[in-house]
């Protein structure tokens, strides 16, 4: 028996079910690569209201050269930086207050949206 | 002529007396002197993809880009212990302020070295 999808592919009934395992992963790839989306939206939305205040809208524009840049850092580091903040590991009066008003979520998605804007950083050799 | 010169042995009293509060702005970041300091920086630093592996793992900063001023307040931040990492707390600690200042000046060269201290002279 075949059965003809849309695509015009024949495919028997026991290939279909081969294919099973893969469609699901990849729909479930899908689907976890739209939920990361909505947090970065999310982040925007936060580092827009909060962060820009220093950092700069793009990240990459500090209202004082002693703030860092953030755009285009490497996203763990960043993270790093927020939960290091968020413990007292790093101690800085500023970042202290505004990383405890953090979840590890929202560190995470922050992290994620610095680390995809596009920035001058570079790695010097 | 006579209190000029008054004036002038006073301030050279003062600088004697406090170095300290002449020499807060004094350091003058040379890139030029950091050439022979970066050794220590660019194996980690200076290797893209270069992770930290203790206390925990995770990707070691870009810091070339950064203003001149951040990057010697981070130095100073680990000499003072107000940031944690071990290595970064060693090597800072071994680090004079004019090597803080060089370093700062290598790696924040570029566009930011002369915006930097405009910037901060408002």
């Amino acid at each position: 028996m075949k059965v003809t999808g849309v695509v015009m592919m024949n495919f028997s009934l026991k290939q279909y079910r081969r294919m099973i395992p893969f469609t699901v992963a990849f729909a479930a790839m899908a689907g976890s690569a739209l939920t990361q989306a909505a947090d970065l939206n999310g982040a925007k939305q936060k580092a827009e209201q909060v962060c820009a205040a220093c950092h700069g809208k793009d990240g990459n524009s500090p209202v004082d050269p002693s703030y860092p840049r953030l755009a285009g850092q490497h996203q763990d580091y960043l993270r790093q930086a927020l939960l290091d903040y968020h413990s007292d590991s790093r101690k800085n009066a500023i970042m202290g207050a505004q990383a405890k008003a953090l979840t590890k979520k929202e560190i995470g998605d922050l992290a994620a949206y610095y680390a995809s804007l596009p920035g001058q950083l570079v790695v010097r050799k | 002529m006579k209190s000029s010169a008054f004036a002038a042995t006073v301030f050279v009293a003062a600088s004697l007396a406090c170095p300290s509060l002449f020499a807060a702005d004094a350091v003058q970041g040379s890139a030029e002197a950091a050439r022979n300091k970066v050794s220590m920086c660019i194996g980690c630093h200076g290797i893209p993809g270069y992770k930290a592996s203790f206390p925990s793992v995770y990707s070691v900063p870009m810091i070339s880009g950064q203003s001149p001023k951040y990057l010697e307040n981070a130095l100073m931040a680990y000499k003072k212990g107000e940031r944690s990492h071990p290595t970064m707390r060693g090597i800072a600690a071994g680090l004079s302020d004019q090597d803080m200042a060089d370093l700062a000046a290598y790696y924040g060269g570029g566009q930011q070295s002369a915006a930097a201290p405009a910037a901060a002279a408002k």
